[in-house]
């Protein structure tokens, strides 16, 4: 009896697992074909409020250097960088063949070594580096060209701009073609002052001598060389810790002048309100399925994007590399531009990426960044997690500061080219009973 | 014993696959009538009344008072459907499984046999789908409309049963239609295009009552007649709080039911029943033009009674049924299903008179057709009874 059931309960469950429903591709079984339209609004129609701030990050921030001369016809740009102590203490192999640890190694020379991105720079041909030594007092975190501390409380410039008064240490020749790195030698003094983290001048300023180029620094090493009282005959190579990577550079970049700006160190951002029509009186074809006016409900907005024309910008500050966009929430506008923002509309981490080109093109490039979800929340008027809606976005860095570069794109007085909303809509008859 | 079969009932009722048939007639009026009947009624022309021997059929209130101990039945459907469809033309396939009868009767202090069952009775499964261009700004692009129903209406009874006087017995059952559908249409974009899909559409639940009053009169072991009556009031459709459109009243029909079996020979039953549903007086009227049509059924069948297999009983049956469907995908043509069936009754165990634990198959090979549409199908009947418990 208990098999008879099993044996139900087998068949029963086989036979319901094979469901494929009744499909048919016949017209006649859908209800009424809803319209989809595309709507673009001009910025006249959806836009105000717009402005441009800048400040946001510091250089060190991004833990790279960069180097510059004449970039562009202007930028200067140059590394400082920091090394902490060097408590080095290696173990030593001596004459009787026993390991021992020396405590004070003495230390005969060191050798910086500079890590480039190939990619994102951009140079031809063999450039002229040099090490320099920084005479002035300064503040990594705050450094500028002008500015060696610019804290709340200690706004110092440099002696002179650009780092101040800076002693020449060394020169080095890189050719891209060869790799990646190059190496620096310097002397024993030089890496002795390197390592004096108590005074406030140490510290090395890093710069191109050749004109019209950009390097993009990825990292910075300090590698010591030094002998032993354990076994005379043995030279040690140690590295030692970077503290501080940053960069200076000028000029800064102008005013935005009504431009949309992102990126760049410290990162600028662009806020603008969105006000969307309350009813929709066209096109035709939604008008001719649904009637007008129709008042726009969340689930009929199947897309919405922002349509940015790219525009040249300052050659010096152009990208050289794909640059990422976010785009979030100003979510009190009030108290701009330190209002909170809220969590990234870009599903990326990354950001939305242009590519670097679309910046280069005299003629500019239409870029699309998607913002269906916070036009669904501002038709709805609340998020689906239920916070009221801020109509007024912010476009920034997906991280900041990401890049010296920043893009420029056309504003609200570009004409034909500013800021469009670009919405996919759909409507259709309420799907009834039969 | 009871555990697996508790377990049984369980898979049964909360299969996802529920009481859904399978058949995009299931798309016109209001969906597929479904009967709530067995393997061995299938097998013997479809129509579960006025077979010999008590079997627990809502369609025949009156039968369960010759069921002489607790009986739970369980029936599923798989079937497997090859369509065609003419202007525009199409062809395809599909299969799906329903579970078209689960109930159970119980002897009460020798007065009657009450029972309770849930049946099928209505079936809104379907999909159809299109395709679209969307002309946009400087481009088209490609659409998908995708539109589900998904459900259908089911019938829970609770009925009485008992022989009155000699071989003359009534029935009586009290149900509430229940179910529920989800109607919904969506687009869907080209996933290049990064936009989200449209929907549209309501959920609304079922509700309404009926009443089965059903006759037999047994002579002896050789003959039996049944008829029942079944009274339904209006079938509402009840929309959900956020379902946009309104409601739906739908009147059901009166339907009438007659059967008979006799013996013909020893070992040989005769079957033979007709049904009759007056959908045409209900005054549906559907927007989209489908047709409303009263339905008439008929069924035919033999079984052997003391066939054997392995040693047991295993009686052997064939049929042949034809209805009429209320609904059609135009008010020109008739839609209508015939099968022929054949089925075997597998008897695991048995004391006396008695099948304390039977398995019975039936195949059918069928046509549904109207003018635009026809679809042939094989499908499988499966029904586990057990008594005794």
């Amino acid at each position: 009896m208990k098999k008879v059931g099993l044996a139900g309960l087998l068949i029963l469950g086989a036979v319901s697992c094979t469901e494929k429903i009744p499909t048919s591709v016949n017209e006649a079984l859908l209800p009424d074909k809803p319209v989809t339209v595309e709507i673009r609004l001009p910025w006249s129609e959806f836009g105000s409020d717009f402005a441009v701030y800048g400040g946001f990050g510091y250089a060190f921030q991004l833990q790279r250097g960069l180097l510059a001369h004449t970039y562009g016809g202007t930028l200067e740009a140059r590394t400082l960088a920091t090394f902490g102590t060097y408590n080095v203490q290696p173990l030593v192999r001596d004459t009787a063949g026993t390991l021992r640890t020396d405590t004070a190694p003495t230390i005969i020379g060191g050798r910086v070594v500079a890590h480039f991105d190939t990619l994102s720079s951009t140079v031809s041909g063999v450039v002229t580096l040099q090490i320099s030594a920084i005479q002035q007092a300064w503040d990594p975190k705050t450094a500028s060209w002008d500015m060696a501390v610019d804290t709340t409380n200690d706004r110092t410039p440099w002696s002179q701009p650009g780092g101040g008064e800076l002693i020449p240490l060394t020169t080095a020749d890189w050719s891209p073609p060869d790799g990646d790195s190059v190496v620096v030698e310097i002397d024993s003094a030089t890496v002795a002052s390197l390592g004096d983290t108590l005074s406030l001048t140490h510290g090395l300023a890093m710069s191109v001598l050749t004109g019209g180029v950009r390097l993009n620094l990825t990292n910075l090493s300090l590698n010591l060389v030094g002998k032993t009282k354990i076994n005379p005959d043995t030279t040690l190579y140690m590295s030692s810790t970077l503290q501080y990577l940053t960069f200076i550079y000028s000029p800064p970049p102008g005013p935005p002048n009504g431009t949309v700006r992102v990126g760049g160190v410290p990162a600028w951002r662009t806020v603008f309100a969105v006000t969307l029509p309350k009813q929709l009186n066209g096109p035709p074809a939604l008008c001719q399925a649904v009637g007008c006016p129709m008042t726009l409900k969340p689930d009929q907005v199947n897309y919405a994007g922002l349509i940015l024309r790219t525009s040249q910008g300052e050659t010096a500050f152009r990208p050289v590399d794909s640059l990422g966009f976010d785009v979030r929430e100003v979510l009190s506008p009030s108290e701009l531009p330190k209002s909170p923002l809220s969590g990234s509309l870009i599903a990326d981490p990354n950001g939305f990426r242009v590519p670097a080109f679309m910046f280069n093109r005299p003629q500019g490039e239409d870029v699309e960044i998607p913002v269906t979800g916070f036009v669904q929340d501002l038709v709805r008027g609340t998020t689906t997690s239920g916070r009221p809606v801020s109509n007024t976005l912010a476009l920034l860095a997906p991280s900041e500061p990401s890049s010296i570069s920043f893009g420029t794109f056309e504003g609200p007085g570009g004409g034909l080219f500013a800021p469009m909303l670009r919405l996919i809509v759909t409507a259709g008859k309420t799907v009834v009973l039969p | 014993m009871k555990r697996t079969l508790w377990l049984t009932v369980l898979l049964v009722v909360g299969s996802a696959g529920g009481l859904t048939a399978q058949s995009l007639f299931n798309a016109v009026g209001i969906g597929t009538p479904g009967d709530p009947i067995d393997a061995r009624s299938v097998a013997m022309g479809g129509l579960g009344i006025g077979l010999l021997g008590g079997e627990l059929l809502p369609t025949d209130p009156a039968s369960a008072a010759d069921i002489a101990l607790p009986m739970l039945v369980m029936t599923a459907q798989p079937s497997w459907v090859d369509y065609r469809r003419s202007s525009p033309g199409e062809s395809g396939k599909f299969r799906g499984t329903r579970f078209p009868l689960l109930g159970i009767a119980y002897p009460v202090f020798h007065q009657g046999v009450a029972t309770l069952t849930f049946g099928s009775f209505l079936d809104q499964r379907y999909r159809a789908n299109r395709t679209v261009d969307v002309p946009l700004y400087d481009t088209t692009t490609t659409a998908r409309d995708v539109f589900e129903s998904s459900g259908g209406v089911s019938s829970v009874r609770l009925g009485f049963a008992r022989t009155v006087v000699g071989g003359l017995s009534v029935g009586v059952s009290y149900g509430r239609y229940t179910g529920t559908v989800l109607r919904r249409l969506q687009r869907v974009f080209p996933q290049d295009t990064a936009f989200a899909a449209y929907q549209a559409g309501g959920y609304w639940s079922y509700s309404g009552q009926s009443l089965t009053g059903g006759v037999a009169y047994r002579l002896g072991q050789v003959a039996r007649v049944a008829g029942s009556v079944t009274v339904s009031g209006a079938l509402k459709a009840t929309p959900s709080g956020d379902t946009e459109a309104g409601g739906g009243y739908y009147n059901l029909p009166l339907e009438y039911r007659i059967g008979a079996s006799a013996v013909l020979a020893r070992g040989l039953d005769f079957t033979a029943g007709l049904a009759r549903a007056n959908w045409a007086a209900t005054g549906i009227r559907f927007k989209n033009g489908d047709a409303v049509r009263s339905s008439t059924s008929y069924g035919v069948g033999l079984e052997l009674t003391q066939a054997r297999l392995l040693g047991r009983t295993a009686p052997l049956r064939i049929g042949y049924r034809k209805s009429d469907l209320p609904f059609g995908f135009t008010g020109q043509g008739s839609a209508s299903e015939s099968a022929i069936s054949g089925g075997v009754g597998l008897r695991f165990q048995e004391s006396g008179d008695f099948t304390l634990a039977g398995l019975d198959l039936t195949l059918e090979r069928g046509t549904r057709k109207d003018d635009l549409l026809q679809e042939r199908f094989w499908r499988g009947t499966l029904s586990l009874k057990v008594s005794g418990f």
